[in-house]
């Protein structure tokens, strides 16, 4: 078996006396998409500044499919493809200018059909000899991505990369991450703080507190065990509160009976009982559950 | 390494505006040199080898040494000003080669403008003024001086990697440079009076032009006020050279180190 894509070992990085990563270790399989969460200030742009060697870590490891990035940088970062914050290019030459301009910077030569092949996958192909300049947000965070992509990494790291999108840019951004990982096996980072996104675009979810892991976990697999808050609303709402108060703590908020912490799968049971006992209902919410769990873990901070 | 340096050279292309510089600084060069030959009284005008001088002293000793600078300290800074020195910094490129290109380019681009240049202005000085009686092969005079000048580049552009580095400021390359050009002479002078030894200083040692036996080019050192080190050519070589090593090994240490941010 071929060596994981991307493995942290211990890492830490102190800016003066202040401690920002302590001892973080995570590891990323092939072909995922990976949901890096934090709070505000939590390390996430300091990690990524060292997954790129952009910052040199104080102590741990960072291995590229078995490649140290210490020792050996150049084999480590050619499988490497990264946007670190904004998608900067060089606004005078075109998108194409800039594209060969990176691309001249990997061995062995990137070809012009592999070019080609990235300007339209990011649908750029009708700007592509434009300046830069003239580029909207959503299309320099295309180039961006087709630059990252030029050497065919193993990994990809994008930081923020839905920072002012819209949401035709973030679906885009999602059906090729979504490519990239089914079909080539690119293991993708990607660094945001929308958690409503994350939880379309991320097959896992890796979040992290001042500097420390907090916890690697799996959206798919949690789909139906995993716990949720239920929003309940009827005619008459007094009627559902014994109902509900079998199955878990109700609480009354606004116009809505919450039921907290019950199984995803225990929600069709509730609303047959409530059928057969008589009991109507209006309607029934799934509440944003990562938002609760990442509540959670974090202790309330918002990312 | 070839395709680092082809790369900084269509960056400064773009980024420095050298067509601009180009077509301006040409342009200006054509109607000064007509103008003082067509409408300067008949016995002011200069001689081809006069104008041919002053013509270098001017472009290659002042104004390209100056773009010189600042294509060098900009390839680095403007790098960091807008961010693209992080995609730089990630590719599976050693850090110093990332610098040793954008210095190699900036040798490049000024050596290029200087060629540029000089045939220009050797064609204005022989075909628009009086070469008959020249002391000295016109051509070699130009080629000579133009050598002499290349001592003078290298410890410019190592001056603007520790610069753009350190400072990452355009606008302190460009202060220091005057600086060093005026306060220079200055300070050479306030050794002199205090009768220091100022061989070991730099600025005296970048006058190269006083070891010339060309007697066009001595001529118009003897205008200036210094009269370089005097310590011989060799002598002022090295001093440049290890000035020169010292300023650009500090700047390649602090780029292969420094966290970016």
């Amino acid at each position: 078996m071929s060596a994981k894509p991307l493995v942290i070992r211990n890492l830490s990085k102190s800016f003066k006396t202040k401690k920002i990563i302590e001892d973080l270790s995570f590891e990323l399989d092939k072909g995922k998409i990976y949901g890096f969460l934090g709070p505000n200030g939590a390390g996430k742009t300091t990690t990524i500044r060292m997954l790129v060697s952009l910052l040199h870590a104080d102590q741990g490891e960072i291995t590229v499919n078995g490649f140290d990035l210490n020792t050996e940088r150049s084999n480590a970062l050619s499988r490497i493809g990264a946007v670190v914050e904004n998608p900067e290019m060089y606004n005078l030459m075109s998108g194409m200018q800039n594209l060969n301009h990176f691309a001249r910077m990997h061995k062995p030569k990137i070809s012009e059909e592999r070019i080609n092949e990235l300007v339209e996958f990011v649908e750029l192909k009708g700007a592509i000899h434009d300046k830069v300049k003239t580029y909207s947000l959503g299309m320099k965070q295309r180039l961006g991505i087709a630059q990252a992509l030029l050497h065919k990494p193993n990994v990809l790291i994008l930081d923020e990369p839905t920072n002012g999108l819209d949401p035709k840019g973030i679906r885009q951004l999602r059906k090729y991450l979504r490519t990239l990982a089914r079909d080539e096996g690119v293991t993708v980072l990607v660094s945001t703080h929308l958690l409503s996104e994350t939880e379309l675009m991320c097959d896992e979810v890796l979040i992290i507190q001042d500097g420390k892991f907090v916890k690697q976990f799996s959206m798919d697999e949690d789909s139906s065990e995993q716990t949720v808050n239920a929003l309940f609303r009827g005619p008459s709402n007094q009627e559902l509160i014994p109902l509900l108060e079998e199955f878990g703590t109700v609480e009354e908020e606004e116009k809505y009976i919450v039921v907290s912490g019950i199984q995803q799968e225990q929600v069709p049971t509730i609303i047959q009982t409530a059928a057969e006992r008589g009991i109507l209902l209006y309607e029934v919410i799934l509440k944003d559950t990562l938002e609760d769990q990442f509540l959670e873990l974090t202790g309330g901070e918002s990312a | 390494m070839n395709s680092l340096i082809y790369n900084e050279l269509i960056k400064t292309w773009y980024r420095n505006g050298v067509k601009w510089f180009l077509t301006v600084l040409i342009g200006l060069y054509i109607i000064v040199a007509i103008s003082l030959r067509f409408f300067l009284n008949e016995n002011s005008i200069p001689t081809a080898g006069s104008f041919l001088l002053t013509s270098q002293t001017f472009i290659n000793g002042t104004i390209l040494l100056f773009y010189g600078v600042i294509i060098t300290t900009s390839s680095i800074t403007s790098e960091f000003h807008k961010g693209t020195i992080k995609q730089l910094a990630i590719r599976p490129i050693p850090r110093f080669k990332v610098l040793a290109s954008k210095l190699i380019s900036g040798f490049i681009s000024l050596i290029s403008l200087m060629v540029v240049f000089n045939v220009i202005i050797y064609l204005v000085s022989v075909l628009l003024f009086d070469a008959s009686n020249a002391s000295e092969s016109l051509l070699v005079t130009t080629l000579t001086s133009c050598l002499y000048q290349i001592p003078v580049y290298v410890f410019y552009l190592a001056l603007s990697v520790i610069i753009g580095t350190l400072f990452k400021s355009t606008t302190i390359a460009v202060v220091l440079f005057f600086v060093i050009d005026t306060a220079g002479g200055m300070i050479t002078g306030l050794f002199s009076m205090l009768e220091w030894n100022a061989s070991y200083f730099i600025y005296p040692n970048l006058m190269l032009e006083v070891y010339s036996d060309n007697t066009l080019i001595s001529s118009q050192t003897m205008q200036g006020m210094i009269a370089g080190s005097g310590e011989g050519l060799l002598f002022s070589l090295t001093i440049i050279l290890i000035y020169s090593l010292a300023l650009g090994s500090i700047g390649f240490y602090r780029f292969q180190k420094q966290d970016i941010a």
